[in-house]
């Protein structure tokens, strides 16, 4: 059982995501993704053909990575909630290309374009990624603001 | 015919060898090369070293030379190639080629086609008007590059891999969404005619032009349409098909962005050459009174994307939102390219869905 957000559940969501070849088998990702939730920032990179490791950054870090996902803590467990309910294929609405359409600012964030448009052109890895919460137990814990 | 004694037993004897050659045995001006293999296998990245590696501002010759080979005399010329370097080309090419090579699918075999079910007739021939006109638009995606193959060099060799990696994600994009249309009972609805901005794209004369207009701007809009494929989508099969769609497509966005930035920092002479092609493309592609006939895929989005005719304001909400997005996604690439002025000259149908520059 792993709390979100932490290092520890993203670790454990890594572990499921690259045991079995479902990242591999979508092809090669080379990018770094951000994760914000509310003041708690991650730092999540995919190398090759698999996503290599999370560590805690602080959010000015976040400008470093090709592109952040950002939206309010209710709505994470929302998407996580579903895609667990739905063992790893979530409803429309929790799908990461929804929930980025629908946020008139946009769910994945970057000042560069072509840097944000990693999102896109590996949204089946990144999209596999969450799904593979499915497979872990998740406690939730809303980061306190500081 | 009778053959003669002697010519009998010529043609009995071993041939005599030839005199030998072996010149090509050692090589003067290539040199050994030994490379490793890297995490993501033996990549174009890892044997472009040395001389291997260095991609000439000009390529001098017509022939089939390929970069890093010995040059022989008297040998035929091929073709006449696009010899200036900045005019084709792309940092990204080799890695983009090679994740394509990565990221191919199957229409056949990786979309969930069982999942499809029967829709009601008004969602079902809205969404075969969409795959009607997708299928038209990805053969002129196809074809458009596929024009500019036989002009790259073999000094620039990358863009042209990159070129046949796209041609060959348009040949799959063409054949998925002929198949949707006749996988479910309604079958191909009315063509669309190569609208009069796709058009411009097939008759560039100059390979930025093409890039600009399709990579960045057609291609650009119609990746920001995938993304939304949520909304269109039905069932997991068309969900797979606009999603992995969109992973193309982020692409070929992707080569056209790194090679404008490519010819402003290397060519900045033709900023102003390059504002013109755009100034005519956005005039023509998409625009309201383009007579081409892009109204039927408009309402087939707002149908679609609303949940059939009834709820037609809420899809035409979403197509706007839909449209806003692709105008403030193309002006952010062109401003990543390094042509942020853009956004004060571009067309006012799409200038006016412009968010205020964030400095």
């Amino acid at each position: 059982m792993a709390t979100f957000p932490s290092v520890e559940w993203f670790e454990a969501v890594i572990t499921v995501a690259n045991e079995d070849g479902r990242l591999r088998k979508l092809g090669t990702c080379d990018a770094v993704m951000g994760v914000k939730v509310l003041d708690k920032a991650f730092e999540i990179t995919f190398e090759a053909f698999d996503c290599i490791g999370v560590r805690e950054i602080p959010s000015e870090k976040l400008a470093e990575t090709d592109f952040y996902l950002e939206m309010p803590f209710e709505t994470w467990q929302g998407m996580l909630e579903n895609i667990k309910e739905r063992g790893g294929t979530p409803d429309r609405q929790y799908t990461l290309n929804t929930i980025d359409f629908l946020d008139p600012e946009g769910f994945a964030k970057s000042d560069d374009q072509s840097k944000k448009d990693a999102f896109y052109r590996y949204g089946q890895t990144f999209q596999q990624f969450f799904n593979a919460s499915s497979e872990i137990e998740t406690v939730f814990a809303a980061p306190q603001p500081v | 015919m009778t053959i003669d004694q002697k010519t009998i037993e010529k043609l009995r004897k071993e041939p005599d060898l030839p005199d030998l050659d072996l010149s090509w045995l050692n090589p003067k001006d290539t040199p050994g090369i030994t490379v490793k293999v890297g995490k993501r296998g033996l990549t174009l990245d890892e044997i472009n070293i040395g001389v291997y590696g260095e991609v000439p501002d000009l390529a001098q010759h017509g022939t089939t030379r390929v970069r890093g080979s010995t040059p022989r005399s008297g040998v035929v010329r091929t073709a006449y190639f696009v010899p200036e370097k900045s005019d084709i080309w792309a940092d990204n090419a080799t890695l983009i080629y090679e994740e394509a090579v990565q990221r191919q699918w199957s229409s056949a075999t990786d979309i969930p086609w069982e999942t499809v079910q029967p829709l009601p007739d008004d969602v079902e021939e809205a969404i075969c008007q969409i795959c009607t006109f997708l299928t038209e638009v990805e053969f002129i995606a196809g074809d458009a590059p596929g024009q500019w193959l036989k002009q790259i060099s073999p000094d620039h060799y990358e863009v042209a891999l990159y070129l046949v990696s796209q041609v060959m994600d348009e040949a799959r994009h063409l054949d998925v969404f002929r198949k949707r249309a006749l996988v479910n009972g309604c079958g191909l609805l009315e063509a669309q005619g190569a609208t009069r901005g796709l058009r411009n794209i097939l008759d560039a004369k100059d390979f930025t032009e093409m890039s600009a207009l399709m990579h960045v701007l057609a291609e650009g809009f119609v990746q920001t349409m995938f993304r939304t494929g949520e909304f269109i989508a039905q069932n997991e099969a068309e969900k797979t098909i606009f999603r992995l769609c969109a992973q193309d497509e982020s692409r070929h966005v992707g080569f056209g962005v790194m090679h404008l930035r490519y010819v402003l920092e290397h060519a900045p002479e033709r900023r102003e050459e390059i504002h013109h092609y755009l100034d005519r493309a956005e005039q023509l592609f998409g625009h309201p009174t383009d007579g081409g006939g892009t109204s039927a895929l408009q309402e087939a989005l707002m149908i679609t994307m609303g949940g059939g005719k009834a709820h037609i304001d809420k899809g035409a909400e979403l197509a706007m939102a839909l449209t806003k997005k692709q105008a403030n996604e193309y002006m952010h690439r062109l401003e990543v390219a390094g042509l942020g002025e853009r956004r004060y000259r571009m067309n006012p149908a799409f200038g006016l869905l412009l968010d205020p520059p964030k400095n």
